[in-house]
């Protein structure tokens, strides 16, 4: 059997140099762009983790980046601009409201655990929508500038610095999940999501795993959050919302559930393709539905292991 | 008297209005091989999946050597030593015949929860998955999917996995169902070779596998149990033909 593996660590390195070289050809308007490809990339590996690898299709998992960036936002304003004290403070409050959201959650299997996710991801958006005094409501949050790396010399002033620091971030967490999904606790994962009952069976705390792979999952959204905030400056209920959800849902899926490259290539397709379409039109959503179906149709496994098993029938053949 | 491996007090278990078991109370001492008879329906898999955990009765007890896991759910009792087989293969489809090993082993070591190391990193759990591999003969295709296996392969990959945590404990339901001759033979074999101290409680409708196994028997029909005895018992007891054997009708 011919296997067309790529060391990740190597792979990786590789994208970091490619990314880096490349964003010294790209107009600031690209720049944007990939940042914020990279910022998906990361929630989509994220999500990866309870939808490709445990099983779990969270339908709500923008509420875990809301929460992110909400909470770095408001440390900014309200606490300290240091960034690496911002990030901590987010990454544990999406880990947190995910801890409470996963009880509720994991008390449901299938489709009801779709429903369930949904229906606490609409819950989130309405707190952002209606709690004025903290959240802003629809206003969102304002004025949030660059936050300070506390390392002298280093600013994060310039879209080509915060590039910078983007594509380091996602380096950093593609590694961290190359290391979790190879680790005993990433292979308990698969084998819950291929049989669950016969993991209990044979010792394993099925639900615990869940509840732990959910808590993490989330803790990568609220990253991808903070990272997030501090490009655009400013944050609004949209972040939380359905759209998101469904965005980076198809993202997993279309590039790939449970492998790790998939959910990065997912989420430069669905990004790339939502700005080239709002170029025309501005039926984005309409044109996400035609891709999810057509990525179910001829690729329903996603990109990445139809690209796997091309490569292995022309080889074979 | 010493404890029981496996007692069962007054189990029953009603779905809805049906009554799938009712007051079954059974002993089954350390080391014994106890053999599960009754015909389709009887409720022999409603019990293993009591005494496994994966069904709660809805009154009785079930002790493991003196314990009671009545409220304990599956993974707990396969941390006291209890483990089993499914009647329908129940294995890891996509995943290799080693990485389903692995699991097996990997369930009951602290070292299940590592985030860090990699799965596969040389030491105790994969010297123990190697020696398991070789004593079922799967090292040749120790890299092969398990949904590529022979039927007959994937139902000894099953009982592989059971043992694989060295359990006190075993539940084999139907271990032979759909294994040609010389399957049933190997099995058997596997069987009787299992440690002494090991208690198996077995589900078989193969008379002849399990006079063979067997040192005792215990007999279901309709949810209820109507004898616990030895084989000269069973192939004396004239109601037990009638019944299981559809004898004298």
């Amino acid at each position: 059997m011919i296997k067309t593996r790529f060391s990740p660590g190597v792979a990786t390195a590789v994208g970091t140099i490619a990314l880096l070289a490349l964003g010294q050809g790209l107009s600031s308007y690209g720049i944007g762009l990939v940042i914020d490809c990279l910022v998906f990339a990361i929630l989509a590996l994220g999500l990866n983790l309870l939808l490709g690898y445990t099983g779990l299709p969270s339908l709500g998992h923008a509420v875990y980046f809301g929460v992110g960036a909400y909470a770095a936002g408001l440390m900014y304003l309200h606490v300290s601009t240091n960034f690496w004290l911002a990030a901590v403070v987010a990454i544990v409050a999406s880990m947190a409201v995910a801890a409470v959201y996963a009880l509720l959650a994991l008390r449901t299997v299938g489709v009801y655990f779709l429903i369930i996710t949904l229906a606490l991801g609409q819950i989130t958006w309405a707190v952002a929508f209606s709690w004025r005094s903290v959240t802003g409501g629809d206003d969102g949050l304002r004025g949030i500038g660059r936050p300070d790396l506390g390392i002298p010399g280093l600013s994060l002033g310039s879209t080509e610095s915060y590039y910078l620091l983007v594509v380091l971030a996602t380096a950093a967490a593609v590694c961290l999940m190359a290391v979790l999904v190879r680790s005993p606790f990433g292979h308990a994962l698969r084998g819950i999501h291929q049989n669950g009952p016969r993991m209990a069976a044979l010792g394993y705390n099925v639900w615990f795993y869940k509840y732990l792979s959910f808590i993490i999952s989330a803790g990568f959204a609220g990253y991808a959050g903070v990272l997030f905030v501090f490009y655009k400056g400013f944050v609004s209920p949209d972040v939380v919302g359905i759209v998101i959800s469904a965005e980076i849902t198809l993202m997993v899926i279309i590039g790939g559930a449970g492998t790790l490259a998939g959910p990065l290539l997912g989420a430069f397709i669905v990004i790339l393709l939502s700005h080239l379409v709002s170029g025309f039109t501005g039926r984005w959503v309409t044109w996400l539905g035609v891709l999810y179906v057509a990525a179910v149709l001829f690729a329903p496994q996603g990109i990445v292991a139809f690209v796997q098993d091309a490569f292995r029938t022309r080889r074979t053949s | 008297m010493k404890q029981p491996a496996v007692r069962l007090e007054g189990m029953g278990m009603s779905f809805g209005g049906l009554r799938a078991v009712s007051d079954i109370s059974i002993d089954i001492a350390v080391g014994e091989r106890r053999v599960l008879l009754g015909p389709n329906g009887a409720g022999k898999t409603t019990l293993f999946n009591m005494i496994g955990g994966q069904l709660r009765p809805t009154s009785g007890k079930v002790r493991l050597f003196g314990e009671d896991v009545t409220a304990l759910p599956p993974h707990r009792r396969a941390h006291k030593g209890l483990a089993r087989t499914f009647q329908i293969t129940s294995l890891f489809q996509d995943a290799s015949v080693e990485e389903n090993i692995h699991l097996a082993v990997r369930a009951l070591s602290p070292s299940r929860y590592g985030m860090v190391g990699g799965a596969s990193t040389r030491g105790p759990i994969w010297e123990r998955v190697s020696t398991l591999l070789a004593d079922w003969r799967f090292t040749p295709n120790r890299h092969t999917r398990v949904s590529d296996l022979s039927y007959g392969d994937q139902r000894k990959l099953e009982l592989a996995m059971a043992v694989a945590g060295e359990p006190r404990v075993l539940l084999l339901d139907e271990p032979t169902s759909g294994l040609s001759a010389m399957e049933t033979e190997s099995v058997v074999t596997l069987i009787k070779e299992l440690p002494a101290d090991v208690t198996v409680i077995v589900v078989e409708h193969d008379m002849d596998v399990a006079f063979e196994v067997a040192d005792r028997f215990t007999i279901l029909q309709n949810g209820q149990m109507v004898l616990t005895g030895t084989a000269e018992e069973v192939r004396n007891n004239a109601e037990i033909r009638r019944i299981y054997f559809g004898e004298g009708e």
